[in-house]
C-alpha cells in the first residue's frame, strides 16, 4: 500500500468547506477505485504550509494532491494561467465547469503544456465561490457607484485595473489586517467570496453587499507531473474518476454554502443588492477593455484570441 | 513517536542547553529529522523562508526602532520627571514614580528589556536617594518592567499574532487593561511591604516647573495616542502605526538635537534595531520549520487529547495551561514558548470556547512573568547588568511583586472581559 | 594578524557592509511604508507595490542582518546552563557548536540556492519580478553567516551593535 499526502488550506469540516468535502471524497473513491492500493492522508489548514509552500511540494513530488487558488495559480510559472483572474469570464459554476473542464481540448492543451513547463498537473479547475463586492455605507448597484470608493483587493493585477476601471482605488492590504482596516475606514470595502465575508466576520463592520459575481475564485487540484506519468494507465483512471466523483462534491458544497452564506450575511445586517442581466453587463462593459489589454499585453494576443474564441462556445448556453 | 521525531526533540534539547542560538538549534534538530524521517531537506530553507514572508510581523523592526528613537530623545528622562510629579508627593512616592513612569514608557517601548535598559539606572538610584535600599529599588525597577511587554505596543504580541493568526489589534488593544492592572497591583505591593519603612518624598515643584514638566513631557506622553488613535481612527492599519511610531519618534529626535541629529547615532540606532530584529525575525522563521513538523506529527492533536483526557472543565484547563507555562517561564526563554507552543496550545480555544484574543493576550503575559523570574529570565539578567546588583540580592524582594502579577494573571484569565472589553468596545474583535 | 593584517581588514569590510545593507534596508522599509501611508491617507493613491517592496526588503534584512548578530553574537540563546561549565569545557563546547553552526548553515546555504533554482521561476504577485531574486536571500544570508562564523572564530567584532553608549542619563 502506498501512501499517498494531500493537503489544502481549508479547516477540516466537509459540509461547510468545498475543498475539504473533495478532498474527503477524493480520499475514499481513490483507496475504493485501486482496492487500497493507495492510502491518502490528509493535511486540511495548511499543516503543511501554505499554498505557496504547496506549490514547490509537489513540484518535488514529496506531496501527492494539493488545492491552489487562482493568486498562486497564476504564479505557478506558466504565466498565462492568469487568464482566470479576468473578470466576469464566468456567469455560473455551472458554466465554469462546462468552459474549464479537463475534456474540453483548449484546457487538455493548457494543462499538458502548464505540465510540460513547470512539472505541476493540473488535474483539475473548480469554481471556488464567486467575489462579492461589500462596501460600508454606500450602496454599490451600478459601476458610477464605485467612484472615489477606496477598494482592497489582492495583489493580482487584472483585479486592480477592474476597481481602476471601475473609478475605485484599488487599496491592497494584508488579508491578516483586513477587518481591522474595514472597521476602522482604512479601506471603503473590500471584494471576497461569501464563504470568506463569513469567515473572517467581514459583516461585522460592513453595511451592504452587491453580488457582482465578478470573478470566480478558481481552484486547481494539483500533483507531479512526473509520478502521475509514472503510474499505470488503470491507476490513472481510478485517481480521474475519483476525481470526478470529489468535484461533484466540491461544487454541490459551494453552491449550497454561498447560497446559505449570502443569506447569513443578510441575517447580519447587512443591505444585500442582486444585480440583473442588465446590470452585471454595465460592470462587465466596463471593465472588459481595460483587462483585456492587460492580459493582451502580458499572455499574448493569440493565447487571449484564442481564449475567448473558447469561451465564445458557451455564452449562448449560460 | 517515531524515531526521527525522537531524536528531533533531542538534538533540540540538548543544542538549547548547550547555549546553541535558538533559532539555529531549531534548523538543525529540523534537519536532523528531515535526514532521518526520509523527508525532502528543502523543506527547511522553503518553510524558514516562508516563516517571515509577511507584511505584519514588519512591526517587530518598526516598533524596536520606534522605541530606540524615543530612547535617543530623552523619554525616558522626561517621563520619570512627570511621573515624579504626579505622584512624587506620596509616602514612599519615589516608588510609584518608578511604577509610573514605567507604565509611561510601556505606550512607547515595546519590550521589557528596553524598559530596564533606559529607565533602570534613573530609577533605581532615584528611589535609592530617597531611602529605599539598591536591592529593593532594583527589585521594583526589573518587576515593573513587565508592563512594557503588554501595554501597546507590545513586540510578544505581535509575535502571538504573526505565529497563531490572531488578530494583532485586537490583542494590542487588549494588553492595555492588563498593563494597567499591573501597574496597579505593583503598587500595592510597594505601598503594602513599604507602609512602615521612613521613605523621604519628592521637594514639591513650584507651578511654574511643573507646567514646564508637562508641556516637555506631552510629546511623548502622544506616543500611545498616536499609535492608538491612529488605528482606530483608520488612518493607518496596526503594522502601518508602528511605522507611523517611527515617524513621530524621529520627530521628536529632530526637535531635541534642534534638526542637527547625530548622523553616526543614527547610524548606530537604526543598525542595533535592524540587527536585535533580524536575530527575532530568524527566530520566527526557524520556527516555522518546527511547526512544520509539529504538525507533519500531529503534535497539536496529541496535547489537545492528553489534556482533554486529564479534565475537559475550562477553568481546569486554563489552570493547566497557566501553571505549564509558568513552569516554562522559569526556566526557559519567552521567545521559544511564543513559537512552539503557543500555536500547539491555540487550537485548543475553539474547544474550549474561549475568544483567541482573550487567550493570545493572558498567554502572552503569563509568558511575559517568566521574564523576571528565577532560574532563567532575560529581565532579571539584563537588570542584574544594567543596575549592577547581583540576581539573589535582587529576588530576595521579587516575590510580593511576583504575586501581584500572579493576581493579575489569574484575573484576566478567568475574567476575560478585563482583556477583551476595549478591544470589543472598539469593534475589533 | 596585526591589527592592520589582510584578514583583519576583510573582516572589517565584509561586518561594514552587511551592516551598511541592513540600515539602508530599514530605512528604505520606513519609507516605503510611511509612504503607503501618507499616499493613501492624504493623497487617495496606493501603491500597490509597496507592500511586497517594503516585505521583500525586509526579508533582505533579516537573513544579512542574521549575519551581523551573529558576529556580535545577539542570536538569543541560552548560557545559563554552560555557564556552570569549567572553563576548558566552555571552550571545547563553543567549537563544537561552531562546528555544528558551520553545518546548518552549509545547508542552509546549499537548500536556500537550490530552492531559488528551483522554484524561482513563480513571479511575485505584485512586482512581477521572479521569486529566484527574493528566495535568493536565504542563500547570501547563510553565506553571509557562515563568513562571519569563520571570523568570529578569530577576531573579536570590529562594528558594535551595543546599545549602553545610546541611552540618555538623567541630568539632575
Ligand atoms: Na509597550
Ligand atoms: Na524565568
Amino acid at each position: 500500500q502506498e501512501q499517498l499526502k494531500a493537503t489544502w488550506t481549508d479547516p477540516d469540516d466537509p459540509t461547510t468547506a468545498p475543498v475539504t468535502a473533495y478532498m474527503h471524497v477524493l480520499e475514499s473513491q481513490v483507496e475504493r477505485n485501486t482496492g487500497d492500493a493507495y492510502d491518502i492522508e490528509l493535511y486540511p489548514n495548511g499543516q503543511l504550509g501554505d499554498q505557496r509552500a504547496m506549490v514547490q511540494q509537489v513540484s518535488r513530488g514529496s506531496l501527492h494532491f494539493a488545492n491552489i487558488a487562482s493568486g498562486v495559480l497564476a504564479s505557478l510559472g506558466y504565466p498565462q494561467l492568469g487568464i482566470v483572474d479576468m473578470p466576469f469570464l464566468f456567469k455560473s459554476r455551472a458554466h465554469f465547469n462546462a468552459s474549464m473542464n479537463r475534456d474540453n481540448p483548449f484546457i487538455a492543451k493548457l494543462m499538458d503544456d502548464v505540465a510540460a513547463e513547470t512539472g505541476i498537473r493540473i488535474i483539475s479547475l473548480h469554481p471556488y465561490g464567486f467575489r462579492n463586492m461589500t462596501t460600508k455605507d454606500t450602496a454599490v448597484e451600478t459601476p458610477e457607484d464605485m467612484a472615489g470608493l477606496r477598494m482592497r483587493t489582492m495583489e493580482v493585477v487584472p483585479h486592480q485595473k477592474m476597481m481602476e476601471a471601475l473609478g475605485a482605488t484599488p487599496v491592497p492590504i494584508p488579508y491578516l489586517e483586513l477587518y481591522t482596516s474595514l472597521q476602522t475606514g482604512v479601506v471603503d470595502g473590500q471584494e471576497n467570496p461569501p464563504s470568506n465575508i463569513i469567515l473572517q466576520r467581514f459583516y461585522q463592520v460592513q453595511g451592504h453587499m452587491t453580488e457582482t459575481q465578478h470573478v470566480m475564485t478558481v481552484g486547481a487540484v494539483i500533483t507531479n507531473e512526473e509520478w502521475w506519468q509514472g503510474l499505470s494507465e488503470e491507476d490513472r483512471t481510478a485517481i480521474l474518476a475519483a476525481d470526478a466523483e470529489a468535484s461533484l462534491a466540491h461544487d454541490g458544497i459551494g453552491a449550497v454554502n454561498d447560497l446559505l452564506g449570502v443569506q447569513t450575511i443578510r441575517d447580519e445586517g447587512v443591505e444585500v443588492h442582486s444585480l440583473g442581466p442588465d446590470q452585471l453587463e454595465a460592470f462587465r462593459a466596463a471593465t472588459i477593455e481595460p483587462t483585456k489589454a492587460w492580459a493582451v499585453e502580458q499572455f499574448g494576443e493569440e493565447f487571449v484570441n484564442g481564449f475567448f474564441e473558447h469561451m465564445a462556445d458557451y455564452d449562448a448556453r449560460f | 513517536m517515531n524515531a526521527a521525531f525522537a531524536w528531533m526533540l533531542v538534538s533540540f534539547g540538548f543544542l538549547t542547553i548547550a547555549g546553541f542560538p535558538l533559532a539555529f538549534a531549531m534548523i538543525l534538530a529540523c534537519i536532523v529529522y528531515f535526514v532521518l524521517a526520509g523527508e525532502p531537506l528543502y523543506l527547511v530553507a522553503q518553510q524558514f523562508f516562508n516563516g517571515i514572508d509577511f507584511f505584519t510581523i514588519m512591526a517587530i523592526p518598526f516598533f524596536m526602532l520606534a522605541g530606540e528613537l524615543m530612547v535617543a530623545s530623552g523619554t525616558a528622562n522626561r517621563l520619570l520627571k512627570f511621573a515624579q510629579l504626579l505622584v512624587g508627593r506620596l509616602r514612599g512616592g519615589t516608588g510609584y514614580v518608578n511604577i509610573l513612569a514605567s507604565m509611561l514608557f510601556g505606550g512607547c517601548s515595546g519590550s521589557s528589556i528596553a524598559d530596564i535598559a533606559a529607565l533602570g539606572r534613573m530609577q533605581t538610584e532615584m528611589m535609592t536617594r530617597s531611602g529605599f535600599t539598591r536591592e529593593f529599588s532594583a527589585a521594583l525597577t526589573v518587576s515593573t518592567s513587565i508592563k512594557g511587554a503588554i501595554i501597546p505596543p507590545s513586540i510578544p504580541i505581535v509575535l502571538v499574532g504573526a505565529v497563531t493568526g490572531t488578530s494583532i489589534g485586537g490583542m494590542l488593544i487588549g494588553g492595555l487593561v492588563p498593563g494597567l492592572l499591573v501597574a496597579i497591583a505593583m503598587a500595592v505591593a510597594v505601598f503594602v511591604t513599604t507602609r512602615r519603612q521612613n521613605i523621604e518624598r519628592s521637594g514639591r515643584k513650584t507651578a511654574r516647573e511643573a507646567v514646564r514638566i508637562v508641556l516637555a513631557s506631552l510629546p511623548f506622553l502622544a506616543m500611545p495616542g498616536i499609535i492608538l488613535g491612529g488605528i482606530l481612527s483608520g488612518i493607518f492599519t496596526p503594522t502601518e502605526a508602528s511605522a507611523a511610531a517611527v515617524g513621530w519618534g524621529f520627530v521628536l529626535l529632530l526637535a531635541e538635537t534642534k534638526f542637527k541629529p547625530d548622523p553616526k547615532l543614527l547610524w548606530r540606532i537604526f543598525l542595533r534595531s535592524a540587527t536585535l530584529s533580524a536575530a527575532v525575525l530568524l527566530l520566527t522563521g526557524a520556527s516555522n520549520v518546527f511547526s512544520w513538523v509539529l504538525a507533519s506529527e500531529q503534535v497539536p492533536a496529541l496535547v489537545a487529547r492528553t489534556i482533554f483526557a486529564i479534565t475537559e472543565n475550562p477553568i481546569l484547563v486554563l489552570l493547566i495551561i497557566n501553571v505549564f507555562l509558568l513552569l516554562w517561564g522559569l526556566f526557559m526563554d519567552m521567545l521559544p514558548a511564543i513559537f512552539i507552543v503557543l500555536p500547539i496550545l491555540m487550537p485548543l480555544t475553539g474547544e474550549l470556547g474561549i475568544d483567541p484574543v482573550h487567550f493570545g493576550v493572558f498567554a502572552t503575559f503569563n509568558l511575559v512573568i517568566g521574564l523576571i523570574t528565577p532560574p532563567y529570565g532575560t529581565a532579571l539578567f539584563t537588570g542584574s547588568i544594567v543596575l549592577g546588583i547581583p540576581i539573589e540580592r535582587m529576588v530576595k524582594h521579587m516575590l510580593p511583586f511576583f504575586l501581584a502579577a500572579i493576581a493579575v494573571l489569574l484575573l484576566i484569565t478567568y475574567v476575560p472581559e478585563t482583556i477583551l472589553f476595549l478591544p470589543r468596545l472598539m469593534d475589533l474583535l | 594578524m596585526g591589527p592592520n593584517g589582510p584578514i583583519r581588514r576583510l573582516d572589517r569590510f565584509f561586518q561594514l557592509l552587511f551592516s551598511n545593507i541592513v540600515v539602508v534596508a530599514l530605512l528604505l522599509m520606513v519609507i516605503v511604508v510611511l509612504t503607503l501611508v501618507i499616499g493613501r491617507s492624504a493623497f487617495g493613491v496606493a501603491f500597490f507595490w509597496g507592500e511586497e517592496l517594503a516585505r521583500y526588503t525586509m526579508i533582505f534584512m533579516a537573513f544579512i542582518g542574521g549575519a551581523v548578530a551573529l558576529r556580535s553574537d545577539q542570536h538569543p540563546r541560552l548560557t545559563v546552563f554552560t555557564s556552570m561549565l569549567p572553563t576548558g569545557v566552555q571552550v571545547w563546547l563553543e567549537r563544537f557548536l561552531a562546528g555544528c553552526l558551520a553545518v546548518t548553515l552549509a545547508v542552509l546555504l546549499w537548500q536556500g540556492l537550490d530552492v531559488a533554482l528551483h522554484d524561482g521561476r513563480m513571479k511575485t504577485p505584485a512586482l512581477r519580478i521572479p521569486y529566484f531574486w527574493i528566495y535568493l536571500a536565504v542563500p547570501l544570508g547563510a553565506g553571509a553567516m557562515l563568513l562571519m562564523l569563520l571570523f568570529k572564530q578569530f577576531l573579536p567584532p570590529a562594528v558594535s551593535v551595543d546599545e549602553q553608549e545610546d541611552v540618555k542619563e538623567v541630568t539632575e
